[in-house]
């Protein structure tokens, strides 16, 4: 018989495995990570912050490294000069004879805060195709964050950027993407920080059993909705809005009296083989089932179609009786009017599905909703700027942008949405920006993977017509006061990190200050906590 | 039942000890310095990203010299092969994938960035200091690797296992009928 003997302060077998096992698979972190979630879920039951109400967040992400050089530039002293040596023939001009090319002039306050060397930046202008943004942010309802890129630790310069702790793959697409949408960029994906802080939040704001997500997609799956416990599944949606079962009609017509009425006997057009077939397969769905792989199958299907005719339910009313469009369909093919691009393009159609959803709000039933769309296109490596052409390269995509945009704002302070403008905030993220520098000298030029660019937040709670953060010294390689990472391309190094410009955002959200490091576990390295409006980055009613 | 047999746990107690001095005396035992050519990928020597996060997130620059950068065994031959003229274009252009390629069993992921970066961090400036060609090698001319042509190649990082390379092609002009591109 063996016996043994355990030595005391010595940890048992099962006490090894678990220490070694975490520190082993780095996940001490994110065990602490759930861990603080679940703790700080109970303390904000107990005591909700951000507010009560309604509040969405909408993220907008260009997908492929929008060129934001071109987004927002200085149009007047020492920067203007640098803006357009460095960038040739990639420069949005100021004063060409076709005025429709020129760089709209902005009506920026505050510049002084934004400026990286006092009197650098003169004045501010934006894309000539940015029209409706150029209203919103001097209505006070848009804003910039200047400069802003995924990193790992601050000071970062271009003396020690060999050597300093950097995020790893910078200038890959999928990495950086990942990274932005993850805001821990130094550590293996787990979750993105929209999924953490549907965590936190959901069991606060969205107390309903049998609601539909908190986190909604229209694009598909993606890093930033991935939720570290998975509590919060994203609802993934087509910008078409529903995908209904096929086979009774559109919106189960044939089959059933009332769309938004599931599982009740006598809404089932029994006199219709499509409502006898829907009844007998929403029944066989419905049953227990002994074999429990096939119940959880059920399951699934149910969920499916409870949470199909809740969202049903939220769209139904915007849309237009007796068409296939939307009451809140004018609103985008107004702000696409003139434009050249049909207002029938993916990314509008993703604007309208939110802005539909949000006016659906109370059928949905959810206090808090996180949306993710995409727009891509944004990899311009070739002919950025077409010539004579108001829809191709960037120029169509800052078009789009902006004319979905102004719809998206239009629809949400119109009154089939109940004007929910102030409830809403939408922000922009992007891989990365681009290369200053063209890399080309001639038209057919266009720009490669770079670091930090700027950022557009809107909405009600935005405190707009302010440029936020530090505009880049727009000044190449060696030259004094350049923050160009390395070799002479224009590779800014980012003055604000993604944690600070997303834990503003989450802060406006609902996210108590004392979860804020929870949410952003590297947001500590950045600011002195709980001041994360500090580095002039206040761009939000808290 | 033999003497073996009966005393089987014994004799795993006894040789269970052996093992643990022994394996005690081999690790007070310092370790003879290695010869730099020994291993073709050389020990870290900058912290990465990961290394600083775990050690508390402060950053703190290492102030003592680099290491001396180790040349991998391979690097005149992948040197030969990206820059012998009596290969032609498309053999050359197959031979900076296949240098991306070691470069990623070496390191795990591609270099990051455009040409000069790419050059920098396979002339050593990397965390194991291992160079995968020499900085003198024909193929890089003012710190860009170049095509056939002589001009610089295009990298286009997808992501960290996925690189494309773009040759401009005869006409020396990126983004051209001509051009050669490999994945």
């Amino acid at each position: 018989m063996n016996l043994i003997f355990p030595r005391k302060n010595e940890p048992n077998r099962r006490q090894f495995l678990v220490k070694t096992g975490c520190s082993a698979m780095g996940i001490t972190s994110v065990v602490n990570t759930l861990a603080h979630l679940k703790l700080m879920q109970g303390a904000l039951n107990a005591q909700p912050v951000g507010g009560g109400g309604y509040k969405a967040l909408v993220c907008v992400f260009l997908n492929g490294g929008n060129d934001s050089n071109n987004m927002l530039m200085p149009l007047s002293g020492g920067a203007r000069a640098d803006y357009e040596a460095g960038r040739g023939l990639l420069a949005i001009p100021i004063n060409n004879a076709d005025a429709s090319l020129n760089a709209l002039p902005i009506a920026a306050t505050n510049i002084a805060e934004s400026n990286p060397l006092s009197g650098y930046v003169g004045s501010y202008g934006i894309h000539p195709k940015l029209g409706a943004i150029k209203t919103l942010f001097e209505q006070g309802d848009a804003a910039f964050v200047a400069n802003v890129g995924s990193m790992t630790m601050p000071g970062v310069t271009r003396a020690n950027y060999s050597t300093a702790p950097k995020p790893p793959q910078l200038y890959s697409h999928s990495d950086q993407q990942v990274q932005w949408q993850s805001s821990i960029p130094d550590r293996p994906f787990s979750s993105g920080w929209g999924g953490r802080i549907a965590d936190l939040l959901d069991p606060v704001h969205n107390p309903s059993s049998g609601n539909v997500s908190m986190n909604i997609s229209i694009s598909g799956v993606n890093s930033f909705q991935v939720s570290p416990t998975g509590n919060v599944t994203p609802y993934i949606m087509s910008s078409n809005g529903l995908v209904s079962l096929s086979g009774y009609g559109t919106n189960y017509s044939s089959a059933v009296n009332n769309p938004n009425v599931l599982f009740e006997p006598s809404n089932y057009k029994t006199s219709a083989e499509a409502g006898r077939r829907l009844q007998a397969f929403e029944s066989i769905i419905n049953m227990a089932n002994a074999n429990l792989m096939e119940n959880a199958h059920n399951g699934v299907t149910v969920s499916a179609r409870v949470t199909e005719g809740m969202v049903g339910s939220a769209l139904l009313p915007t849309i237009a009786p007796g068409t296939n469009a939307t009451t809140l369909d004018s609103y985008f093919t107004n702000a696409f009017a003139d434009s050249g691009i049909s207002a029938n393009n993916s990314f509008a159609n993703q604007m309208k599905l939110v802005a539909r959803l949000i006016a659906g709000q109370s059928a949905l039933g959810n206090g808090r909703q996180i949306f993710f769309v995409q727009h891509g296109g944004y990899d311009t490596h070739v002919a950025q700027i077409p010539e004579g052409s108001a829809t191709g390269g960037h120029t169509g995509l800052m078009s789009t942008l902006n004319c979905a945009l102004k719809g998206f704002a239009d629809a949400l302070k119109g009154p089939e949405v109940g004007n929910k403008w102030n409830d809403v905030v939408a922000f922009t993220a992007s891989d990365f920006t681009r290369t200053f520098t063209a890399n080309k000298a001639d038209s057919s030029a266009g720009s490669d993977h770079a670091w930090g660019g700027h950022t557009l937040v809107m909405g009600g709670p935005v405190k707009g017509g302010r440029v936020y953060g530090k505009f880049p010294v727009l000044k190449l390689g060696t030259v004094t006061n350049s923050i160009d990472a390395t070799g002479s391309r224009g590779l800014w190094i980012p003055s604000t990190s993604v944690d600070q410009y997303a834990a503003n955002i989450a802060r406006w959200f609902g996210v108590d200050s004392s979860a804020l490091s929870t949410i952003f576990p590297n947001l500590g390295r950045f600011v002195t906590l709980p001041n994360i409006t500090s580095g002039n980055l206040d761009f939000l009613d808290a | 039942m033999s003497y073996l047999q009966r005393h089987k746990f014994w004799l795993i107690i006894a040789l269970a000890v052996v093992f643990l001095v022994l394996a005690t005396r081999v690790r007070r035992t310092p370790l003879p310095p290695k010869p730099a050519t020994d291993d073709a990928f050389a020990e870290n020597s900058v912290p990465s990203a990961t290394d600083v996060a775990r050690d508390g997130g402060t950053l703190e620059m290492k102030s003592e010299p680099l290491a001396p950068v180790v040349m991998h065994d391979a690097a005149a031959e992948m040197s030969n092969m990206l820059a012998n003229p009596e290969r032609n274009p498309e053999e050359r252009i197959q031979a900076v994938r296949e240098v991306l390629y070691l470069f990623r069993q070496g390191f795990g992921d591609n270099p990051p960035g455009h040409n000069e970066m790419v050059v920098s961090a396979l002339i050593g400036e990397n965390n194991k200091r291992t160079a995968l060609l020499p900085k003198d090698s024909p193929a890089i001319k003012d710190g860009a690797l170049v095509d056939a042509w002589g001009t610089p190649y295009w990298f286009h990082a997808l992501s960290a296992k996925q690189m494309e390379i773009r040759s401009a092609g005869p006409d020396k002009e990126l983004f051209t009928q001509d051009d050669l591109v490999v994945e």
